[in-house]
């Protein structure tokens, strides 16, 4: 139920959630938020529960300490490094121990309370933090699973709906912006997820390298469907009680360099890291040394955050060099060449970043590689009809999901999406989803066909 | 009216769901009875039930009760449907039905009789005792594989047997749907298996099907269900020599956490499996010897998703299979 594309979260949670906010009087609907995202917390991971607990409790007494006291700066190193091992220790404990050790979404809502606790030394939280206010913000429940990571400043923003037909209003154009996203991630990111699992059973020594290729793509699709589509959910959900839409995915696969690419994938977190980690360093203010140095920090800690085994860490190292390439050399190009360069390594060198991202056993990661660039030797038992199998397969998805990388589609939905016939189309993919999750709900053998 | 422009989407949802439920609820004791068993309300609304019959053709509208079938049948008095009876309420003890049941060891000696007729060609047609030896590839030149997605594999990933062999496999099958989907392509379309078989004669026939269906049904019901199918290719195949292959192994890995794709359920069936085996047109050959880690699982190193064989492991099948052969002279 903790996911949003399960159908109890669709038909029960969310509905009878809604019904109670909005019955709830005005003055006291953060209570019911409040209410409603410990609620979805503790159905999905009551084991970990406490801990998420503790840490709102924890961060607030500090915050509270730091927006009136003294020794502010100390305050602020304590909390930021109490919440930092907190969150290295699960990170470690869930992959040397044992994995149900991660308490779910503490990787966002830690990042939450760090960057709450900084924009309180800052002083750009203006009232005395309440209880109330803090504990919401933090365990927010559109967000506290896998983010975005929303500022303190756009919690700030929420506004409550007064009349009814403004309730429903807001509803409505979230349940639109929610449907979308679920359609991302049911209809096209799991079904995409078949061919990478495919591809692992035939064993990555033994692909073709078109299918290796294939693959790639494949796994950066269902990548970015399903996290854009989560966000998209999230977003929704918040629109419909009040939040502003939080932008995390703007079409990244439109970017013109990999650097302006992260600003525009999971925006949320790279936002994060420019103001909690890259500036506060130094940023490019002091010197060449000096910030290559501090985006190696900042790529490093991201590596790590996305998990602690090498390929993470590997991931976040080549992703540095390809930034670093683009900021002093590539940029001297001529222009022509610049944007070719750019767009190669956007649409090539991410997919291919992407593969190392996805495995994180050292020796099949190598031999991936050597199947998708065939210069070391011939695989073993390859079949060179894979590729044609599985385009017949998947073809129409891997289709469906390189025209959503034009941003002009979706801006389309986005702007016309008070039109009465996208509305239909709309409400025919909220009922294909749920159609499609209703024929694997209950059936764990649905994904499982031998 | 106003409600309508401000949310129509919101509204058509909450007016479809109402609907579908009330449907699902109204047409739960008949037409959604069959879903309703497998339904569990912690992990989906009850609407699930509809769109289930849906995806299967079943509509309040096109829905045919059995019930009726049954009854017209038994009003005309059928014997057949009275020996059923019996049988289903037999544990019931139903005292009405006590002259039927009386009847039925009159019938027995019949059978037994049946069987001794049987046991008595023995000594007209001696049966030999086959061995498993080792074959070269043209072997398979008339050899003919029927299964699931690990035949699939073998198919696609041993070519010399692919070259040899023709393989009826589809992803998913099991032994309820080999002779019920169309699956077998042909230039004039898909076709069954019975048909296929109909048309085509086969000097072996190998089978490895099993896996899918682990979870449903009791042994008794897939062994059934296992020897249908062998008695309906025999009729279609007179000649062919009919292997049935062992339900393959899954890694340690999965057996130990997975409550139905485990080794334990495995091996129960396979056990079943061996039974239906004649030694001489029918034989049950263990293929899990070439893929063992030496404690009963398959090897873990083999497989990538802990089910299926890596493609370069499929060999290691092949190979059994060219050492483990029946050769008739």
């Amino acid at each position: 139920m903790i996911n949003f594309s399960d159908l109890t979260f669709i038909f029960r949670f969310l509905p009878v959630f809604l019904i109670a906010y909005y019955l709830t009087p005005i003055e006291f609907r953060m209570f019911t938020l409040l209410a409603g995202s410990l609620t979805f917390y503790a159905i999905g991971d009551l084991r970990m529960f406490p801990v998420l607990l503790g840490a709102v409790f924890v961060n607030f007494l500090f915050a509270r300490a730091m927006h009136s006291g003294t020794k502010k700066k100390m305050l602020l190193a304590f909390i930021v490094f109490l919440d930092a091992v907190m969150l290295v220790e699960f990170k470690a404990l869930s992959q040397f121990v044992d994995s149900s050790l991660m308490p779910i979404g503490i990787s966002f809502y830690v990042f939450k309370m760090i960057s709450f606790q900084a924009d309180v030394y800052l002083g750009k939280v203006k009232e005395k933090p309440g209880f109330l206010q803090t504990a919401t913000y933090f365990t927010l429940f559109p967000q506290v699973v896998s983010g975005p990571i929303m500022r303190f400043s756009d919690f700030e923003r929420h506004r409550e709906n007064r009349t009814i037909l403004e309730i429903f209003e807001r509803i409505e154009d979230g349940l639109k912006f929610f449907t979308v996203g679920l359609g991302m991630k049911v209809l096209l990111a799991d079904h995409l997820a078949m061919l990478w699992k495919d591809i692992g059973t035939i064993g990555y020594e033994s692909i073709s390298t078109p299918l290796a290729w294939l693959g790639a793509v494949a796994y950066s699709l269902e990548l970015y469907l399903d996290f854009w589509g989560y966000s998209l959910m999230a977003a929704g959900i918040g629109v419909m009680i009040g939040f502003p839409f939080i932008m995390n995915f703007d079409h990244p696969y439109a970017s013109r360099s990999v650097a302006e690419f992260y600003r525009r994938w999971h925006a949320s977190l790279g936002s994060w890291f420019r103001d909690y980690v890259y500036i506060p360093l130094g940023g490019s203010r002091k010197g060449t040394l000096r910030t290559i140095f501090n985006l190696l920090v900042v790529w490093l800690i991201t590596g790590f955050w996305h998990g602690v085994t090498l390929n993470f860490i590997l991931w976040g190292v080549l992703i540095f060099f390809i930034i670093i390439c683009e900021k002093y050399i590539v940029s001297k190009l001529p222009g022509v060449l610049r944007f070719i360069i750019g767009k190669i390594n956007v649409l090539v060198l991410i997919p291919l970043t992407w593969v190392i991202f996805a495995i994180s056993d050292s020796v099949m990661l190598c031999d991936y590689f050597k199947r998708l660039f065939p210069f070391f030797g011939a695989g073993i038992a390859v079949n060179p009809g894979d590729f044609a199998k599985n385009i017949g397969i998947y073809g129409y998805l891997i289709v469906i999901g390189i025209v959503l990388l034009f941003p002009k589609v979706y801006e389309f939905f986005e702007n016309h999406r008070r039109n009465f016939i996208v509305t239909i189309l709309v409400f025919v993919l909220f009922w294909a989803c749920v159609y499609s999750l209703s024929n694997a709900a209950g059936n764990p053998f649905m994904y499982f066909r031998f | 009216m106003k409600f309508l422009k401000t949310c129509p989407m919101l509204l058509g949802v909450v007016v479809c769901t109402i609907f579908i439920t009330v449907m699902a609820i109204l047409f739960s004791d008949t037409v959604y009875a069959d879903y309703r068993e497998s339904y569990d309300p912690a992990t989906a609304p009850y609407f699930v039930l509809a769109l289930k019959g849906a995806t299967e053709g079943v509509f309040p509208w096109n829905y045919e009760p059995e019930m009726y079938e049954l009854s017209s049948e038994i009003a005309g008095a059928s014997d057949n449907w009275n020996g059923i009876d019996s049988e289903i309420s037999a544990p019931a003890e139903a005292d009405g039905e006590e002259p039927v049941l009386i009847e039925e060891p009159q019938e027995d000696p019949v059978d037994i009789s049946a069987n001794d007729i049987s046991a008595n060609d023995v000594p007209e047609e001696e049966e030999k005792v086959y061995e498993l030896t080792e074959v070269e590839p043209e072997y398979f030149d008339d050899a003919l594989f029927i299964g699931d997605s690990r035949t699939v594999g073998l198919s696609e990933y041993c070519q010399e047997l692919d070259e040899h062999a023709t393989f009826y496999a589809k992803v998913s099958l099991s032994i309820f749907t080999v002779l019920k989907k169309q699956f077998i392509k042909t230039p004039e379309g898909e076709i069954g298996v019975e048909e296929a078989l109909s048309r085509e004669q086969f000097g072996k026939i190998y089978i490895m099907l099993g896996l899918n269906e682990i979870g449903t049904g009791t042994d008794e019901y897939f062994t059934e269900a296992y020897q249908a199918v062998i008695d309906r290719i025999r009729e279609l195949q007179p000649d062919a020599i009919i292997y049935i292959q062992c339900i393959m192994h899954v890694t340690e890995r999965k057996s130990s956490v997975d409550k139905n794709f485990n080794n334990v359920n495995i091996d129960r069936r396979n056990e079943a499996l061996s039974q239906l085996a004649d030694n001489q047109t029918i034989f049950y050959i263990d293929m899990n010897e070439a893929v063992d880690d030496g404690n009963g699982n398959m090897e873990g190193s083999l497989s990538f998703d802990d089910v299926h064989l890596k493609a370069s492991s499929y060999q290691l099948w092949y190979d059994y299979l060219l050492k483990h052969a029946i050769v008739k002279d």
